[in-house]
């Protein structure tokens, strides 16, 4: 049967097929003798001819009522494919999947469209043109991802569709010299996606996009509004560091171009030269890097232990410059396969050691210190308080036992620090000079570990130190720095409170600073721009007033300021 | 039994590679009568090609003159692949694709249009499948159908040509030529 119907295809075309050899032969030169003259007016000439009897065969249908031409009634749509890019563009699909209408999404779509009319013509001619007039237009200079997301309500669509469109953006792409990066999706019927779609003006499929990012990033990294910002090249580099594994989101082809960045090899260099310029890649050890987004900016975010710190600095993706950097102790793991013991092992040798007989074997804590490369243990055991040392081999370093039971406990404050003595660490620790360490702020917090905060000059510090002033871990941020600011210049809480007095008068009226009480300010930043939160109240009229504002900690300008009547 | 149509100089045979490949090596070498064989072996599946995608008569006869024309120009440069007929279904498609950006537009006929213009072709059943053909399939199912009933490409080639694995054209072929033939069928029974 299959070859009957065959026949009766083959048939039908050849019998509609209209006979063109002699324009065409006409329009081909003769070869070797050059017998036959060219000319193209033979051309113009059916061309004109054909043109004439459609007049003809219109006029004639219009004539006797038949209606005609695209668009004469209105045609269901079956599914709807939108291409992103920069420029998104929506195709519109009948259940033949011909093009029922194309529109743009945004500004950018509108321009790739041009004066281009799909009506009616297939899926695969639409992309060519469209994703071939994005090329023209530069879109892919710097960037090869694309986009695909396909809204249909039937699975079996769904597959047959952004397997089709993927290969042909694909193969377009590809004859253009660009190795695409295919991100394909399955519209989903999600609130936050539309919502983030209406509020941005973003279409759904890169609003999807975003959602998706964010459920799988680590909370507070991104927002919406950032990312609505980005193009597709930087959603689709950002979710290669996600290493996400999606039934819903697929990825095809190439690793999204890292073009319009310095690229991994130039970051790292970036990020070895800050921490010694004769550092090379074979130096470090376990480096990685990857690229992320971080206070509006894209970023590298390299990773390497040297000497035994753990090293993550971040470098501007697009000029080089270090955003972030941050070390910590390398966290040493013992390793079984090199002989090292493990938290069980250390257990049964106290077990033997005290020779505790097994139905009075109570499980014992042990603690591990990577720094040292030390286990420790601290209990109880008849009416004996136990502090043991050990090295990862099982050999004991130390052996204490105190016959008093009340004497046990985890932490041993014996040696603590006082606050002052590790901000003086603090400050030697980043090389702070001695004459600037007075006037700068320093939020120092005890929880088990300090953790020490402070601005100074264009960086914003993070230390934690162990209670005995031992370094655990230092990050250094870079913040925006008005260029008329050099590091290190200081400003102090009188000049703070009398700057936000004087900016709020006109709202607040006249406050004297003599009536402030509770003034508290504290160094932060917001999105890599070094603040003051300032805290402070007043009494007025019988009322106390509570004023809470964020300032530019160079320009002291308020970027934010609220005022509450305390209850 | 009728072998060829004499009005439109279309062959009804499945053009076989080894004959296009002779008449296109016949144009290279300027013999006299070639570029006839190549339009009775190849026409009828050039124009339908470019006719399922433009779905225009007259965009696909002036595709179908410009893929002659190139094919005409770059005889001399062709290398047997044993895939003449996969070369000139690709310029084809590449045609219509640089027509669409000339002119911005295709203007698709409706089904009545098409079905008027091919007046000519007198066998009902004909006009009907030509019809359900470019209407019924999708873009995909109809470009598959044509590439082999029509062009003769072998199912292996047609998955190379549109990158999708031969498993899918299998299966999309005979699924298109089933819904082919029940919509025929039918149409005829009503």
């Amino acid at each position: 049967m299959n070859r009957k119907t065959e026949k009766e295809v083959r048939r039908s075309f050849a019998d509609a097929t209209p006979n063109n050899l002699e324009t065409i032969r006409s329009d081909c030169p003769a070869r070797a003798t050059a017998t036959r003259t060219t000319s193209t007016s033979s051309v113009r000439g059916w061309k004109w001819a054909t043109c004439a009897m459609a007049i003809v065969l219109v006029a004639a249908l219009v004539c006797t009522g038949v209606v005609l031409g695209v668009g004469g009634k209105q045609t269901a749509v079956a599914a709807t494919v939108t291409l992103d890019v920069n420029p998104s563009v929506e195709i519109k699909l009948d259940k033949t999947q011909r093009v029922v209408d194309v529109t743009a999404l945004n500004s950018d779509g509108v321009a790739i469209i041009g004066d281009m009319k799909f009506n009616g013509c297939t899926l695969d001619v639409a992309v060519y043109a469209l994703i071939g007039s994005m090329v023209t237009q530069g879109y892919f200079s710097m960037s090869n991802s694309v986009l695909v997301s396909v809204d249909s309500d039937s699975q079996s669509m769904y597959d047959e569709l952004v397997g089709y469109v993927t290969e042909k953006v694909t193969v377009t792409l590809h004859d253009r010299q660009v190795q695409a990066s295919v991100l394909s999706q399955w519209i989903q019927d999600n609130d936050v996606a539309k919502d983030i779609s209406r509020t941005y003006g973003i279409s759904v499929g890169k609003a999807q996009l975003i959602t998706k990012i964010l459920n799988n990033a680590a909370e507070g990294a991104y927002n919406a509004e950032q990312l609505a910002k980005l193009s597709v090249n930087d959603l689709n580099l950002i979710l290669e560091s996600l290493n996400l594994d999606d039934d819903v989101l697929t990825h095809s082809g190439e690793q999204a171009s890292q073009s319009n960045y310095i690229g991994r090899d130039a970051a790292i260099a970036a990020a070895l030269a800050f921490l010694d310029p004769s550092l090379t890649e074979s130096d470090v050890e376990r480096i990685s890097c990857k690229m992320d987004f971080e206070g509006g900016v894209m970023v590298y975010e390299i990773e390497f232990v040297y000497n035994g710190w753990e090293y993550e600095i971040e470098v501007n993706a697009r000029n080089g410059v270090i955003f972030k950097h941050e070390y910590e102790r390398e966290h040493h793991i013992p390793n079984s396969d090199k002989g090292e013991l493990t938290e069980e092992q250390i257990r049964e040798i106290i077990y033997e050691m005290l020779n505790i007989p097994q139905n009075d074997r109570k499980w014992i804590q042990i603690g591990y210190d990577p720094e040292d490369k030390e286990y420790f243990a601290k209990f109880n055991y008849n009416d004996t308080y136990y502090e043991i040392e050990f090295d990862l081999s099982g050999k004991i370093l130390s052996f204490e036992s105190t016959p008093n039971p009340d004497s046990g406990g985890w932490e041993v404050d014996s040696d603590r620090k006082t606050e002052e003595e590790i901000k003086r660490l603090a400050f030697d620790s980043v090389n702070v000079p001695e004459q600037d360490r007075a006037s700068i702020f320093v939020k120092c917090e005890f929880d088990g570990e300090y953790e020490v905060e402070f601005l100074y000059g264009a960086t914003k510090y993070e230390l934690k130190f162990y209670a005995n002033g031992t370094l655990k871990y230092i990050c250094e941020e870079n913040v925006q720095v008005p260029p008329e600011l050099k590091p290190g210049s200081q400003t102090s809480n009188d000049d703070i409170i009398q700057a936000v007095l004087e900016q709020i008068k006109n709202i607040y009226g006249n406050i004297d600073v003599g009536i402030v009480f509770d003034l508290n300010v504290e160094p932060d930043t917001e999105n890599g721009r070094a603040v003051f939160e300032v805290e402070f109240k007043y009494r007025d009229g019988g009322k106390v007033y509570e004023v809470e504002c964020d300032l530019d900690a160079f320009t002291l300008e308020i970027l934010r300021c609220t005022r509450e009547i305390e209850d | 039994m009728k072998e060829e149509n004499n009005k439109t100089m279309s062959t009804y045979a499945k053009p076989r590679s080894k004959d296009v490949e002779d008449a296109i090596y016949g144009i290279a070498l300027g013999e006299e009568g070639a570029l006839e064989r190549l339009y009775r072996l190849a026409s009828s599946a050039i124009y339908a090609y470019a006719l399922s995608i433009t779905k225009n008569v007259y965009d696909a006869q002036d595709i179908m003159h410009d893929v002659f024309v190139k094919a005409y120009d770059a005889a001399p440069a062709y290398r047997s692949d044993g895939k003449p007929m996969a070369w000139l279904l690709t310029v084809t498609k590449n045609l219509c694709y640089d027509k669409f950006r000339q002119q911005s537009r295709f203007q698709p006929m409706t089904e009545q249009e098409l079905d008027s213009h091919f007046a000519s072709v007198v066998d009902v059943t004909e006009r009907l499948t030509l019809n359900k053909c470019l209407f019924m399939l999708t873009s995909e199912e109809s470009s598959i159908v044509i590439m082999h009933a029509v062009g003769g490409l072998k199912h292996r080639e047609i998955a190379e040509q549109m990158q999708i694995p031969l498993a899918t054209v299998l299966s999309k072929y005979n699924r298109a030529i089933k819904k082919l033939r029940g919509i025929i069928k039918g149409d005829q029974d009503e």
